[in-house]
């Protein structure tokens, strides 16, 4: 994108929503086991916050920040360590994603045992799989 | 509760994800296929150490994921059908995977699907969950689309495509029959579905009727029967050899057999009636199409789906012996198929050429890939003492009651023995490329063959194509432990009368049988032989039509119920 092409509402505009997204997606995380949302929806909120900072600062700037190598490491090391979460609860005598938090009453702090670990690690897992999708569309059309 | 079901499926996962993340430390590609090696036999030493409880105490192992049981939560279950499936899927990928160690132009990606592959196989086997098969059966697909198109040649990624989409929409039909079940019963477990969801307890004729034609169509789609195959010669041609032999040998089959989970689960019987048809065709007609190809792969790829027909004919004919008949040769087929697959790959990998006409005189260069290849061609030619000849004599013993599929299945077998006479050419002829005048080779091209030195083949290579020669030969000289143990420890039911199969009646059917492919071989050899085969090869349906294809299969599925009925 040419720097003319750039309007600076645009810019300012989505530069002031971008932390606000991020924020969002995290909440729709954390609170993935108590209202709406969840892994899935929170980690494609988080995503499409840092799309649309490439969508308005441009993707090379973006791409410097959060650059490419970084988020096929978060996203390979999420996938790893979901499957060891998994892998925990069998070695603590439980059955394979069984919960080994202490479960206390509704409204309490570790409300749902591990789901929110679980939600957490899906959420960055998915997060970083839309943006590295993203990246990969913007690549083709440059060449 | 017992947790060798969840191992089988995470332990390659496991790799997968630890393959990808140790990528980033700029490792040997040693380590990682070190990394993949063990996992695979990590497994299979599970699967075998298993043996004990499923074939011996005749359990079932069942294990709760998460800790809830069953109507709420997704449970394992691994029953005799399950350890047999999943045992034979790992030994076929343990010999893919040594046969794929040297080839250079494997990065860490192929061993990634490879695992990723494995994981969603078992998946599909081990689960009791009609929605999770689903997702298993979506990891399974996107990872074989992938290892399709590795080569990155056109033509693989053409193939890849059309596999995408045609079994995009088997999948999408597959999942509409699943809404439809959970609609219907109210759960997803296959234990619950058996109990709930039947035409006596409340579930109309019709909707039952089109909600086991829509999973049986889609799955379908995978297990590449009538006229759902046209996808799959393409695709197991052009991959790479491993993932052919993998896809061939086994997924395949995996895909029939989830067909076959769910048909006995909610008794369908009538739909077995349909299968022996069904098989015969499935039988018959790619045979004609595998005579006239050229490319050794795809011929290969053509004679999967009729052996297919085989295994498929003999489970609708649906007695215990034709049952034990179809897994015999389901057994069979993937060790004999693999090991095609392997020698083929082997040629085209010190050779570079795919077209037979081409090859030539090669028993005097790689005469260990030659025996080999010479075994596994008797065996799906069903000549004794190899083991194709006992699994094609029990399904034609159990198909005496129906005339018709056996003389299909009959001609099948003469197109087999043709298609791979003229396929073993390759070997027994004598070199003639400096004397060819046929016109089979463009300007120069001679030339630079001639020239053109046959590399080496490398032993991680030789070795599972002798193996699985050597398996072929046994598994054909004792076949009846290999019977009674399917029929009384995997169907769990006794085989009431004896059969012979080394009989002189089944022997001179053989010699027979042999006879005619030879004479029909002479004949697609003759002037006017060749101009037919040349205008069946042309006779490829294009994409539109096997989408179109898939509407209307499904549609057969869905009304043939009333057509017998009248």
């Amino acid at each position: 994108m040419k720097k003319e092409d750039r309007s600076e509402i645009v810019s300012i505009t989505s530069r002031k929503l971008v932390p606000y997204i991020l924020l969002f997606g995290l909440y729709l995380i954390s609170y993935g086991h108590l209202s709406p949302g969840g892994g899935f929806q929170g980690g494609v909120v988080l995503g499409s916050g840092i799309i649309l900072l490439s969508l308005s600062r441009g993707i090379f700037l973006t791409e410097k920040k959060f650059s490419s190598p970084k988020i096929t490491f978060l996203e390979a090391f999420m996938i790893t360590i979901f499957i060891l979460l998994g892998i925990i609860g069998l070695i603590a005598g439980k059955s394979f994603l069984g919960n080994i938090f202490p479960l206390k009453k509704a409204g309490e702090i570790p409300t749902a045992g591990f789901i929110f670990l679980l939600n957490l690690v899906i959420g960055l897992k998915v997060g970083a799989g839309i943006i590295l999708i993203f990246y990969s569309l913007c690549e083709r059309q440059e060449e | 509760m017992n947790s060798i079901p969840l191992f089988l499926i995470i332990i390659p996962l496991f790799a997968a994800c630890l393959i990808l993340l140790i990528n980033f430390l700029k490792v040997n590609l040693k380590l990682i296929k070190l990394i993949s090696l063990s996992s695979i036999i990590i497994s299979l030493i599970i699967v075998g150490l298993s043996i004990i409880d499923i074939l011996i105490k005749k359990e079932t192992l069942i294990y709760n994921l998460g800790g809830w049981k069953e109507p709420l939560g997704i449970c394992l279950y691994m029953d005799g059908l399950a350890w047999f499936s999943s045992f034979l899927g790992i030994i076929i990928a343990l010999f893919s995977l040594i046969y794929s160690l040297k080839e250079k132009n494997y990065q860490y990606k192929f061993y990634f699907f490879f695992l990723i592959l494995l994981a969603g196989m078992q998946g599909v086997i081990l689960t009791n969950d009609i929605f999770n098969m689903f997702v298993f059966f979506e990891i399974l697909s996107i990872a074989s689309y992938i290892l399709i198109a590795y080569s990155q040649e056109s033509r693989a990624i053409k193939a890849s495509f059309n596999y995408l989409l045609i079994s995009g929409l088997g999948m999408s039909l597959f999942l509409l029959g699943i809404g439809l079940i959970y609609q219907g019963c109210g759960s997803l477990s296959l234990t619950q579905i058996g109990k709930t969801f039947s035409i006596g307890k409340g579930i109309p004729p019709f909707m039952f009727q089109l909600t086991i034609s829509l999973i049986i169509v889609g799955i379908g789609i995978k297990a590449a029967f009538i006229p759902l195959h046209l996808w799959l010669p393409d695709a197991h041609a052009y991959a790479p050899t491993p993932i052919s032999a993998l896809l061939s040998g086994i997924i395949i089959k995996i895909s029939f057999l989830a067909i076959w989970r769910i048909i006995n689960i909610v008794e369908a019987i009538n739909f077995q009636y349909l299968f022996l048809w069904i098989g015969s065709l499935t039988a018959l007609m790619p045979v004609i199409w595998a005579l006239s190809q050229t490319d050794i792969k795809k011929l290969l790829a053509y004679h999967s789906v009729s052996q297919m027909g085989f295994i498929i004919v003999s489970f609708g004919a649906g007695s215990t012996l034709s049952l034990t008949g179809s897994l015999y040769h389901l057994l069979n087929h993937s060790f004999f198929k693999s090991l095609l697959f392997f020698s083929m790959g082997a040629v085209i990998y010190a050779t570079d050429i795919r077209d037979l006409r081409k090859l030539s005189g090669l028993f005097k260069k790689m005469p260990c890939v030659a025996i080999s290849f010479l075994i596994g061609a008797l065996s799906i030619s069903g000549i004794p003492p190899f083991n194709g000849f006992v699994s094609k004599t029990l399904i034609s013993a159990s198909l005496k009651e129906h005339p018709l599929p056996f003389i299909f299945i009959f001609l099948a077998s003469v197109g087999t023995v043709a298609s791979f006479t003229k396929l073993m050419m390759i070997f027994l002829s004598k070199e003639r490329i400096k004397n060819d005048n046929s016109g089979n080779f463009k300007e120069g091209e001679k030339a630079e063959l001639f020239s053109n030195k046959i590399k080496k083949i490398p032993k991680t290579m030789v070795y599972p194509i002798v193996i699985l020669s050597i398996i072929c030969l046994l598994s054909g000289i004792f076949p009846f432990y290999i019977i009674k143990g399917i029929s009384n420890f995997i169907l769990l039911k006794d085989l009431s009368y004896s059969i012979k199969i080394y009989s002189s009646y089944n022997i001179e059917k053989s010699l027979f049988t042999f006879i005619l492919g030879i004479f029909l071989y002479k004949f697609i050899t003759t002037k006017y032989g060749k101009r037919i085969s040349l205008r069946i090869s042309q006779m490829e349906l294009g994409l539109n039509n096997s989408l179109l294809l898939v509407i209307v299969s499904l549609i057969i599925f869905v009304i043939f119920d009333n057509i017998v009925k009248y």
